[in-house]
């Protein structure tokens, strides 16, 4: 085909499409009317840079709570006399990047020290004071966030929300340091600022106003984000770390209603027609406890192991964001959504899981421009650190689920291997695909090698003509896995749960009837299981528990709809 | 109001073509109507800026790609792992939605990496040169080159590889 006749086929293909009348402009006044509510609403997750290090800083009591959002407009902007600035306490190194050296953020923080509230938007005015003390003069740049990615820093733009800040109140601004591969001409020079709103600068500590001064080298660049409240740490909410139970102390007693958070009775699914409003059902009588709006559209859910504290995934156009929501014992929301400490994902909808007491998140990761998942990050959400765990060879990772089991004799098999996720290893081969399966990774392990992870269950395994390892769920004891199985007879395709013993990774079972997996409509995996595994609920074309691994069907009220692109749209 | 009236206007006269641009490279129509009124979304937030640019539109068409692009990663994402279970070799594409009239050579081209049908899509639909693309996605003109040369050698072999799909294309 010539170069001509492809113009003329794509046009002649895509001439219904560009001739049809476009929608009136309102709808465009509309979206962008939603838009800003949005990103009001989550004004506190826009700079999670900065989020993630007040969680580091402010260890202490938490000061009095700042309003984020619009706010009210008869607000006075605050000036600068009434904001006291200064260095927070430490810098944060961010251990993501894959850069080196690594950049360093330091806090700039604002304080009310005014009788009244006022409110603060946009960016400081930041420089350094070389006539004052002499240094190197980095370029400072504004309004943009730097999220760190294999080649590089990718650089997004942030847009400012207002801050009302109450007497007392404190904001920060998150400041990025950037260091060329040799420090050369390193110092630490003094730096005025300007808050927003204030055409009076104020002089910040020098090299002798104590620690937290940014460290500037030559070929240093400096970025600054907007600011935003220092409210409370967002990590106070999450649950303290329960003491580890052995399995002999973990109830087998088959869940039930009101039988306290293990019994799960709670789940989380997405409403079908909204793809922003999360619904929590209770499974044994199938009553919706609440129906809660997202900041954007939801993008995937994890629970965490008290089948209470559930990490939500958003994409509201800026890129994918998490949030903890904690429902309460009555399966309603108390609390509001918390932002998580973790920088906006670029690519949206990778498969993530949640530690059993909620303190880690597991992130599959694409590289950039990368059509595979061949990275899995791991943060700390309570204390920021992250670590990332490349393949050396192109891959991607599939469903993954966290087991927790701690250091009993049962369970010294695993020492702290933790986190199962399915692996394809995209080359071609015996060798790759010897590689491929379910692993089991050690999230505390030392390395950035996600092929150190242990090979569990391999892709090659038949059970009883099933083949294929698809949702895989880990108790979280470590003792077994669930994973979904199939039969691909062309025309006739038909899945089941399949149980293996994560001890061995030999099958231990069909756990649940064969069924017709038409693709489109019949979802077919485990949902839930207990921390020893002894119990479990599963939806295979029909619904029921699993005990001993004996399937009883019972109604568990799975949510209607097509979840045949996977397991994105419900947590249990 | 006469800014508002000039969005209007850039907003008739493009919405068709950007419209379509992204349907060549996503496949779904739902989805790149999505991405392009998302984009003219963020166009009218800062149009007092943007209406200073002497082609507002390249503005429009760059963010709706990236946004286009981010898409369809998460529908092949999805995809694939939906493959994986009945073993089906994953798709590089997500299937045509039903709303999009699928010629044979809009087939072939969905089978095609979404990187290559990309500049492709910009060169032969939007009549941009390598130049002007590799400038406006931010990629070395000799990648943009690469990839074009890659993805019409792909496209023929696609279309060759049906038979009755290629008479069809001819």
């Amino acid at each position: 085909m010539r170069d001509e006749q492809l113009r003329e086929e794509l046009v002649a293909w895509l001439r219904p499409v560009q001739q049809a009348p476009a929608p009136d402009v309102s709808v465009i006044r509309r979206r962008l009317r939603h838009r800003r509510a949005r990103i009001a609403i989550t004004s506190a997750a826009l700079c999670a840079l900065a989020a993630g290090t007040v969680a580091l800083v402010h260890v202490t009591a938490a000061p009095a709570p700042s309003v984020i959002g619009p706010g009210p407009a008869a607000l006075a902007p605050c000036g600068g006399m009434h904001l006291r600035a200064g260095w927070a306490a430490a810098p944060v190194v961010s251990h993501a990047a894959s850069v080196d050296p690594v950049p360093i953020t330091y806090l700039l923080e604002f304080r009310n020290t005014g009788r009244t509230a006022c409110s603060l938007k946009g960016w400081p005015t930041f420089s350094s004071a070389a006539s004052l003390v002499p240094g190197p003069r980095p370029p400072v740049s504004y309004g943009t966030v730097s999220v760190s990615m294999r080649g590089g820093l990718a650089s997004r733009v942030v847009e400012p929300t207002r801050v009302v800040l109450r007497r007392g109140a404190r904001a920060v601004a998150a400041v990025t340091v950037t260091y060329p591969p040799l420090r050369t001409g390193c110092g630490r020079p003094a730096w005025s600022v300007t808050p927003p709103y204030s055409s009076q600068s104020t002089l910040l500590p020098g090299p002798s106003g104590g620690r937290g001064v940014p460290l500037i080298c030559d070929h240093s660049t400096v970025v600054v984000s907007p600011v935003y409240p220092a409210a409370v740490p967002v990590t106070q909410n999450y649950p303290a770390k329960a003491p580890r139970q052995s399995p002999a102390s973990v109830s087998t007693s088959p869940p039930t209603a009101g039988a306290g958070p293990q019994a799960a009775p709670y789940f989380l699914a997405v409403d079908g027609f909204r793809p922003r409003v999360a619904v929590v059902h209770d499974w044994r009588t199938g009553r919706v406890t609440a129906a809660i709006r997202l900041p954007g559209i939801e993008q995937g859910f994890a629970a965490a192991g008290d089948d209470r504290t559930f990490v939500v995934a958003v994409d509201n156009g800026g890129g994918e964001r998490f949030y903890q929501l904690v429902l309460s014992q009555q399966g309603t929301l108390d609390v509001p959504l918390t932002p998580l400490p973790m920088p906006p994902m670029p690519f949206a909808g990778a498969p993530f899981a949640v530690s059993d007491d909620g303190s880690e998140l597991a992130l599959a990761l694409a590289p950039t421009n990368a059509a595979e998942d061949d990275e899995i990050m791991v943060v700390s959400l309570v204390t920021g650190s992250v670590h990332i765990w490349r393949s050396p060879d192109p891959g991607s990772v599939s469903g993954m689920s966290w087991a927790d089991p701690g250091s009993s004799p049962a369970t010294a098999w695993a020492g702290n291997n933790r986190l199962l996720f399915g692996w394809t290893d995209n080359r071609a081969g015996l060798a790759a695909r010897q590689r491929s399966g379910l692993r089991l990774l050690d999230t505390t392990a030392p390395g950035t090698n996600l092929l150190s992870s242990r090979l569990l269950i391999p892709a090659s395994v038949r059970v009883g003509g099933l083949t294929g390892l698809a949702y895989p769920l880990i108790n979280s004891a470590g003792t077994v896995v669930f994973a979904t199985m199939g039969t691909h007879a062309r025309g006739n395709p038909r899945a089941a749960v399949v149980e293996f013993s994560a001890t061995t990774g030999r099958p231990l079972g069909i756990v649940t009837p064969l069924v017709g997996e038409s693709g489109m409509g019949t979802w077919c995996g485990a949902l839930w299981v207990n921390p020893s595994g002894s119990h479990a609920l599963a939806a295979c074309g029909v619904q029921g528990q699993i005990s001993q691994g004996r399937f009883t069907p019972e109604d568990l009220h799975f949510p209607p709809g097509n979840f045949s692109h996977g397991s994105n749209y419900f947590a249990w | 109001m006469r800014r508002t009236n000039e969005f209007e206007d850039l907003y008739q006269a493009s919405y068709g073509r950007i419209v379509a641009l992204l349907v060549a490279v996503l496949g779904d129509r739902q989805e790149a109507e999505d991405a392009a009124q998302e984009a003219f979304a963020r166009a009218l937030a800062r149009w007092p800026r943007l209406s200073t640019y002497d082609v507002p539109e390249a503005w429009v068409r760059q963010v709706a790609l990236r946004l286009a692009v981010d898409s369809g990663r998460r529908l092949r994402r999805a995809f694939r792992l939906s493959a994986r279970l009945t073993g089906a070799r994953p798709a590089p594409a997500p299937e045509p939605g039903d709303s999009v009239a699928f010629s044979a050579l809009g087939s072939a081209l969905m089978r095609l990496p979404l990187r290559e049908r990309e500049v492709l899509v910009l060169h032969y639909f939007a009549d941009m040169t390598a130049e002007s693309i590799a400038a406006e996605r931010g990629l070395p003109a000799g990648t943009v080159k690469a990839r074009l040369a890659a993805g019409r050698r792909r496209l023929e072999r696609e279309l060759a590889a049906d038979p009755e799909e290629a008479r069809d294309a001819r």
